[in-house]
């Protein structure tokens, strides 16, 4: 950021102006003498350039401006005939600069010293005498009379110079705070619009880099909030000085000198940095979740600035951290709470699978093949993610059908059919009340409805029935056909297709077949086999036996 | 005319080059952006309206000009619509800021060249100005 300072232009304001226009100099004087500020020369302003430039007349300051400055002669001087200076100190202000005003009058033009001054800058004496004819000559009379005038105009500037460098001051000021705040609004809504934490973390990246003065910002996250994004817990943003893949070795080195919880700035030349061939300085704000250490935030300064990282750079980069930390703390808590609830929703319909044992696994392959299906045809999270949980739970009606029904082999007589039938109707009946289910229900109630209409429960047709229902039909009759049941055996995979193809368009949504028999069944295989596989072993599956004390 | 601009009204010697125009109804923003762009070594105008951003146009020429897009008295659209129908101001680019989103119903006219959604980055604003109106060699030595 570009230093804050007082207003740089004291040489420049208004009271150089009209001296300058008195056919004077205005300039700043240390108290030895030596100008400290003057007005730069217009081109061809050969008496400012003479007035300033001149090492005769830089002498003359040093032998009587010392004096002026601590008032021991008052506040005006004539070092040179026809030359006065009149000085105007800052009362209350020892350091402040004196302010001098080099007046020449009409004797000085004429004089010998002219000649002197002249020679010491290089410049013709004749030309200088022309120009400063040229102004309305001052007589020395109206000295005495200028230089409370003077000494007014300069307090005023010097006074308005401190209020343009306060105002200064809370603009610099006013810039931070919108700077932050475009970081928190930026971070805010990407933390509201973001489903998943490796869009939001390397947004938070990507903003150090854009809106601060970070040349490179990177996450690196520690087990377990790691496995939330994919690279091993790796985001980046801009020109790492190092791989990614080094981004986790990188952090536990700069950790073994943080000790704890606020951020710190390893300064460019660190002997750490030095060590990893990292140029510039580095900020890094440790993540925090629960009081653990949960990952790291650094960020490197651009090599272009002068090397410091300004507190403002720093606290954002830290409020992004702070960020980072709670979002990813509620996305753990989420995934936790998510994979909580799908084990237990597998489970429970494990058990119903198992009420028929031809139909173990069947839920989580119609399941696995629904979502697949529905991604092919271009359908993303969160419906995907619903149509997933719809398969699981299609069956769930199954649970008011007594098992001799279900495991029935042979030919069902009219009631036994009937009571197959409900299977959809109990389900929803089951599901309809938990809030969560309603964009499942629909895949619930309607999986057995047929694209001519022949289906139940009610006989919907073509596009009345629900795009989830007819994605969980067609996955259902494939694992049906592709299993063994009590009435049949599993048919080959080419058979299946055959017969699904045969029924496009009378059982099945035709515009779905093709996408579905284009899909990679590889997933859908394993399954089958491992719930096979587990089916034989489970009844081996013991649990331990606790020792009687 | 507003208190920013009394630093800096002198006679202008640079035809425009290095010299910024802002136009926004909120004092707060004419204060930031003419404080960072100040110290970045350009000489800023700030106006609070059309009205007055026009009438300063008029006596000082400008490089770029950065106007908020739907403001009370000051509205982007207008000013950039007149800007690029007058031939002497036709050339400048402008920089729109905005608290909506920028819809495709916003006709802009073609002299606006980047729109920046508030709340904006003072930083980014400056990059944004630096990209269109790049300063001298001279103004960056001055400010440095």
């Amino acid at each position: 950021m570009i230093p804050l300072r007082m207003h740089p232009d004291a040489a420049r304001l208004p009271l150089a102006d009209e001296i300058r226009g008195l056919g004077g100099v205005w300039i700043l004087c240390d108290a030895r003498g030596v100008i400290v500020d003057a007005p730069p020369a217009a081109p061809g302003d050969l008496v400012a350039a003479v007035l300033t430039r001149s090492r005769a007349f830089h002498q003359v300051l040093r032998s009587v401006v010392p004096a002026l400055a601590a008032d021991r002669t008052g506040s005006i001087a004539e070092p040179m005939p026809g030359l006065y200076l009149i000085a105007s100190r800052m009362p209350n202000s020892d350091r402040a600069p004196v302010g001098i005003a080099v007046i020449p009058t009409a004797a000085f033009a004429y004089g010998d010293d002219l000649l002197l001054v002249a020679s010491s800058a290089g410049l013709d004496a004749g030309a200088i005498r022309e120009q400063l004819l040229g102004y309305d000559p001052i007589e020395p009379r109206e000295i005495a009379r200028l230089a409370p005038l003077i000494r007014f105009a300069h307090r005023a500037d010097v006074e308005r110079d401190l209020e343009i460098g306060a105002s200064d001051a809370v603009g610099w000021q006013l810039a931070e705070t919108y700077e932050e705040i475009n970081l928190l609004y930026t971070l805010v809504s990407g933390m509201s619009g973001a489903d998943e934490p490796a869009p939001f973390v390397q947004l938070g990246c990507s903003e150090l880099v854009r809106s601060l003065g970070f040349a490179w910002a990177a996450v690196s996250l520690l087990p377990p909030l790691s496995k939330l994004i994919p690279d091993d817990g790796a985001a980046v943003a801009g020109e790492v000085p190092f791989a990614t893949a080094d981004l986790s070795q990188v952090v536990k080195l700069l950790l073994t000198e943080i000790s704890g919880d606020g951020p710190r700035v390893f300064p460019r030349g660190h002997k750490l940095l030095g060590q990893l061939r990292i140029e510039s300085s580095v900020a890094v704000c440790p993540i925090r979740c629960n009081g653990h250490m949960a990952g790291v935030l650094v960020a490197g300064e651009r090599r272009d600035r002068d090397g410091e990282i300004p507190s403002i750079d720093l606290k954002l980069a830290d409020a992004t951290a702070g960020h980072l930390a709670i979002y990813l703390e509620n996305a753990n808590l989420y995934r936790d709470l998510d994979k909580m609830f799908l084990g237990t929703l597998e489970a429970i319909v494990a058990a119903i699978d198992a009420k028929d044992p031809y139909t173990r696994g069947h839920s989580q392959r119609v399941a696995a093949l629904s979502r697949d299906l529905a991604r092919s045809i271009g359908i993303g999270d969160p419906t995907l993610k619903q149509i997933h949980i719809a398969g699981l739970v299609h069956d769930v009606g199954k649970i008011g059908v007594p098992e001799a029904v279900l495991s029935k082999p042979g030919r069902l007589n009219d009631t036994e059919f009937d009571q197959i039938r409900m299977h959809p109707e109990v389900g929803w009946r089951i599901l309809h009340d938990i809030p969560q289910f309603s964009g499942m229900l629909d895949g619930v109630l309607s999986h057995h409805e047929r694209w001519d209409g022949r289906g139940y429960p009610n006989g919907l047709a073509g596009r009345e029935i629900p795009l989830i229902a007819r994605i969980i039909s067609l996955a259902d009759s494939f694992d049906a056909m592709s299993s063994n049941r009590t009435y049949r055996a599993s048919r080959p995979r080419a058979a299946v297709f055959e017969e699904i193809q045969r029924c496009a368009g009378s059982q099945f949504d035709p515009d779905l077949v093709v996408p579905f028999c284009r899909l990679d069944f590889g997933d859908y295989d394993r399954l089958h086999a491992e719930h096979e596989a587990r089916a034989l072993t489970l009844a081996a599956v013991r649990p331990p036996r606790r020792e009687a004390a | 005319m507003t208190q920013f601009n009394a630093a800096r009204m002198g006679s202008d010697r640079s035809g425009g080059a290095g010299t910024i125009l802002i136009v926004d109804d909120e004092d707060h923003i004419l204060h930031v952006l003419s404080v960072i762009l100040r110290y970045s070594g350009y000489r800023v105008f700030a106006a609070s309206s059309n009205e007055e951003a026009l009438d300063l146009l008029s006596r000082f020429p400008a490089q770029l000009a950065v106007c908020d897009l739907h403001g009370t008295s000051a509205d982007g659209v207008d000013l950039a619509s007149s800007l690029y129908a007058d031939l002497r101001t036709r050339h400048i680019p402008v920089i729109v800021l905005t608290g909506h989103p920028v819809d495709s119903a916003d006709a802009l006219p073609p002299n606006v060249r980047c729109v920046i959604s508030k709340p904006f980055s003072p930083r980014h604003v400056l990059h944004e100005v630096e990209r269109f109106a790049p300063r001298s060699t001279e103004a960056r030595a001055d400010a440095a």
